[in-house]
């Protein structure tokens, strides 16, 4: 009977010394087992199982004792070089122990180095941490990667539309996808368990759910009986919204609610990672009785999104194609309103992460790689400098007969080592930072909350902590050769030679650090200003005491125009009488971003005609009088809405100075008309010019705007409340909800915000990219202080009895001095050099990210090299002094 | 040619109590040389099966035992067995050290007795 392969194999696992004495008796000892067993009837699998246990342990135990305890014998490692393969595994055993013990004497050096690299590895987990789980991780959809948002672009231009339900029937009945489907997201009231709340909720057309792919977790999806006239109403909730409002209760099915004044029956619950294409708490089958309404025909009429599956065998390229002929065909059909209008699906992932989000983090992670790197050539540095302090012992194992390859391989055990170390202690940095930045990120960055410390990250930090590793040992290895040579040669006294290539290394890596921290230090100023910029922003109004809040009211109690102006006007007016508040109005939608309803039209001036060159595209706002007195009063000219402006009014607007500009020129605005071209078509007379607000947030564009009153537009449901309060703003939040419940205490209060507090939402995201880059940046630029200073001290160290020749015969300490400034120079020109042409060539990937400022800011860089050569100079003028301060007597005798 | 120093014996209590594996491997070496299946085989026997030791665990006290010279391999006895195999036997020294352990368990046997957690044996 043989030994069995695997007992072998394990046997091997053993540690050299341990294997040469017993391993051939610990193999046949099993073979006796297995042999005795068979003859005793004990199963194999028994025998296999106590032994191999106890094997893995002894073996544990054993490496362990090779390891760190006391060797009694003095091992001899045999000259010749060539070693069986199984040799080698005992022999790195030996050089970590060995490692590790020496790591262990130079305890200042090694935490150094720990934290560097753990700075460096965390900051990079962490942000790798966040790229993962925002930008890469797979949607909890079934064939995520073949849902797609079909939605219209303007050719030549950045626009996108969303899309008509013409096309939408024509994607559905030509079967360009598998399913496809039309949604609308709005806001509605929940009545129910509690008190009215306001829920974010989809109109969805039938295959809305079998597009998306995801099954409900209780309950059923929407089904095709849901949307049968005369059927009951029906809906599906979140299990965010199941878990809040009904208390998780389990019998939620057939439970009845109220949601805007009908009674709905909840037929299902999604699963709680649902939140695509919309996040919404409420899906409610889209019921068109009939298709042919002019509405759902027009070919312009973009009011819905979309939310597509492909179909089987086609690609996103081979359905770009397919919707890309139908376009055509539709824009040949409507020159007038089709030109230069294609349809495009987009992957539902990229849809839901926008275009900046994924800049954003991309260039996060590439300056927290800088900063790695930065921390690598900093510990590369101190390797090196350690390295030099360790000639006796490298000289006494090169005379031992150490090989090259010997040498390399334990300065990179011993860099592995402490990148391993770095790593760990990284990781628990990286744990820290990545809730800092869950907490100070815009709450607009999908699945942010998502991130953390998992088996990626781990791996990532594991991988990358062994990737710098090498890179840092690589250096120290290379120069651990080269003194190798040096000694074998019979150089080893000499003071200099050898001292000289490692100098140079040692400063090419301080250039090499000094250029990576300009890029990240450019990359910080300009993100900062950028930052800076927006904060001092004109919004175009008077945000302070300003507060808002939405409303929306059911269209089956308020189910005509003059139901919903005389609510609106009558609650305006009560707030504006209201104590504590000094102005109040109600408009569709808020600028800053803050949410609310508009509608993109084009309008042509009077006497123009309705073409396309004429239009100017606008967005469309409804709005009651005093409004924007509550916005701190920006008209520049002309009156406010009053309350003759009604139905029975000439037609009027309140247009911005962009509009005005657009549509005449420098001319007077007021007086003049213009109209809504393709659908109102009613010539409104502008009463008043108001100063450009910012619309969608800090950093917009100027848009051309229009608000006409509500009594004067078709019967707008929603509207968001704006007071401005004679305190705090959240001060009036009472005197809000008092007057609205004595008017109608069905109607919830939703998306209370300060304008201050949607300024500050919509710079979030600048605002955490220039914290995080300007973390890295200071911390790039103190590794680089201690790399100048690290190098610049170890070269006066090492040539104390120079400078003390020099002084000896007449040099000043000036002149010492000009001596260690004039070796600091050429490596900080170099590296401030090369690393302002990088900062040049990679600025203009962050230039839409910028405000106001251009990405190669001369300002910016020259304040950046200016920084990087003081911050240079001071690390460089300790050791100036100490060389200048070399006592010549006390130098030359230590020799 | 100077007499090669004496090596310096530690003193047998020095290394006590014993792991009581170290214990059982000495007593069944102190029976004659054994290899280590042997020494697995007596153990079994002495102990009616409730001791199983297995390879891992007992070269590695063996691995032990031998560094501090209580045990040394012995020459091969029947020639009919694989000859790769080691025999170990015990040490003078090791006899010293198991002998000391042995006293120092039965002056512990004496005390149960004295405290009437078991009866005297016949011995």
């Amino acid at each position: 009977m043989r030994v069995p392969v695997v007992w072998r194999a394990l046997v091997r696992l053993m540690p050299r010394e341990f294997r040469d004495r017993y391993g051939v008796s610990v193999a046949l000892f099993h073979r006796d087992r297995l042999a005795e067993a068979v003859r005793l009837g004990e199963p194999a699998h028994r025998v296999w199982r106590r032994a191999v246990a106890d094997l893995l342990a002894s073996v544990a135990i054993e490496w362990w004792r090779t390891a760190v305890g006391q060797r009694t014998e003095i091992s001899v490692v045999p000259l010749s070089p060539r070693l069986a393969a199984e040799d080698r595994m005992s022999i790195m055993a030996q050089e970590t122990a060995q490692a590790v013990r020496s790591l262990r004497r130079s305890a200042a050096f090694t935490a150094a180095v720990v934290v560097t690299l753990a700075l460096g590895i965390g900051s990079t987990t962490a942000i790798f941490s966040v790229v993962r789980s925002v930008l890469l991780a797979p949607l909890a959809l079934p064939d995520a990667d073949r849902v797609v948002e079909p939605d219209s672009r303007k050719l030549g231009t950045d626009q996108i539309l969303s899309v008509t339900y013409a096309d939408f029937m024509d994607w559905r009945d030509q079967h360009v996808f598998s399913q496809v489907a039309v949604y609308q997201p709005t806001q509605m009231d929940l009545t129910g368990p509690s008190d009215p709340v306001r829920v974010q909720a989809a109109g969805v057309s039938p295959q809305f759910f079998g597009a998306l792919g995801a099954p409900a977790s209780t309950g059923r999806v929407l089904q095709p009986s849901d949307y049968e006239a005369g059927g009951g109403y029906s809906a599906v909730i979140s299990d965010r919204l199941w878990r809040t409002q009904f208390g998780a209760r389990p019998d939620i099915v057939g439970h009845v609610v109220e949601i805007n004044a009908v009674k709905r029956t909840i037929v299902g619950v999604m699963a709680p990672d649902v939140r695509w294409p919309v996040d919404v708490d409420l899906w409610l089958p889209m019921r068109i009785t009939n298709e042919l309404d002019p509405d759902l025909q027009r070919r312009d009429n973009f009011v819905f999104s979309a939310i597509a599956r492909l179909k089987p065998g086609a690609t996103l390229e081979s359905t770009a194609a397919a919707m890309s002929t139908l376009a055509a065909r539709v824009a040949s059909e409507h020159p007038d309103i089709r030109a230069g209008v294609t349809t495009v699906p987009t992957p539902v992932i990229s849809a839901m992460l926008g275009p900046t989000t994924p800049r954003a983090l991309w260039i996060l992670l590439g300056a927290v790689s800088l900063l790695l790197l930065i921390g690598c050539v900093n510990v590369a540095n101190l390797q090196l400098a350690r390295a030099a302090a360790r000639r006796r012992e490298l000289a006494v194992r090169v005379a031992l007969g150490a090989s090259r390859w010997r040498l390399v391989r334990q300065s990179l055990v011993e860099s592995g080592a402490l990148g391993l170390a770095g790593g760990a202690l990284g990781v628990v940095l990286a744990i820290g930072m990545i809730r800092l930045i869950v907490a100070i990120a815009p709450q607009d960055v999908p699945r942010i909350e998502t991130a953390s410390v998992d088996r990626w990250a781990l791996a990532f930090a594991l991988v990358i902590s062994l990737g710098v590793s090498l890179l840092f040992g690589l250096a120290p290895a290379v120069h651990a050769v080269r003194q190798r040579d040096h000694l074998a040669m019979g150089e080893g006294g000499a003071r200099t030679s050898a001292g000289r290539g490692g100098a140079r290394t040692r400063r090419t890596l301080v250039a090499v650090e000094l250029a990576l921290s300009v890029v990240l230090l450019v990359g910080a100023g300009l993100a900062v200003q950028s930052i800076a910029r927006l904060r001092h922003v004109d919004t175009g109004f008077d945000r302070r005491n300003v507060l808002t809040a939405s409303i929306s009211l059911p269209g089956i109690r308020y189910d005509s125009k003059a139901k919903v102006v005389a609510f609106l006007y009558q609650l305006r007016d009560r707030l504006a009488a209201a104590p504590g508040v000094e102005a109040a109005g109600i408009a569709s939608a808020s600028p800053l971003g803050a949410g609310g309803f508009y509608l993109g039209r084009e309008m042509v001036a009077e006497g123009r005609a309705p073409t396309p060159d004429n239009e100017v595209p606008i967005n469309w706002n409804v709005a009651t009088p005093g409004y924007f007195a509550a916005l701190g009063d920006p008209l520049v000219a002309g009156r406010d809405f009053s309350l003759t402006d009604d139905s029975a009014g000439p037609p009027v607007m309140i247009v911005n100075q962009t509009f005005a500009r657009r549509m005449f020129g420098h001319a007077n605005p007021l007086g003049r008309r213009a109209m809504s071209s393709r659908d109102e078509r009613v010539e409104r007379e502008i009463i008043g010019v108001v100063r450009d607000v910012k619309y969608y947030g800090a950093a917009d564009s100027s848009r051309s705007l229009v608000w006409v009153p509500y009594a004067q537009n078709n019967a707008w449901h929603q509207g968001i409340i704006t007071v401005r309060a004679r305190a705090g703003a959240l001060e009036a939040l009472p005197v809000v909800r008092r007057e609205l419940r004595a008017l109608d205490p069905n109607i919830a209060l939703a998306n209370v915000v300060t304008m201050d507090e949607a300024l500050a939402r919509s710079m979030a995201g600048d605002n955490l990219v220039a914290i995080l880059l300007a973390t890295f940046a200071t911390l790039a630029l103190a590794l680089a202080a201690i790399g100048v200073f690290g190098v610049l001290s170890y070269a006066v160290a090492q040539r104390t009895r120079e400078m003390g020749i020099r002084l000896a015969l007449g040099a000043r300490p000036s002149d010492v001095r000009r001596l260690v400034a004039g070796e600091t120079a050429p490596m900080v020109c170099a590296g401030v050099a090369v690393g302002l042409l990088a900062a040049f060539g990679l600025a203009r990937l962050a230039r839409s990210m910028l405000y106001e400022i251009g990405p190669n800011d001369p300002a910016t860089f020259f304040g950046v090299a200016l920084t990087l050569g003081l911050v240079a100079a001071a690390a460089a003028l300790v050791p100036a002094r100490r060389a200048a301060r070399v006592d010549p007597v006390i130098a030359i005798r230590n020799e | 040619m100077a007499p090669a120093p004496k090596p310096a014996w530690p003193e047998p209590e020095s290394l006590l109590p014993l792991k009581s594996v170290d214990t059982l491997i000495l007593t069944m070496l102190a029976a004659g040389d054994r290899h280590g299946y042997g020494i697995r085989q007596d153990v079994l026997a002495y102990s009616n099966g409730q001791i199983e030791l297995e390879a891992g665990n007992l070269y590695r006290h063996m691995r032990r035992l031998e560094s501090k010279k209580m045990i040394e391999p012995a020459e091969r006895h029947d020639s009919g067995d694989d000859e790769r195999r080691i025999y170990h036997r015990l040490t003078p020294f090791g006899r010293r050290v198991l002998a000391a352990e042995m006293l120092r368990l039965r002056a512990l046997v004496r005390l149960a007795v004295t405290r009437q957690i078991i009866a005297p044996g016949r011995a």
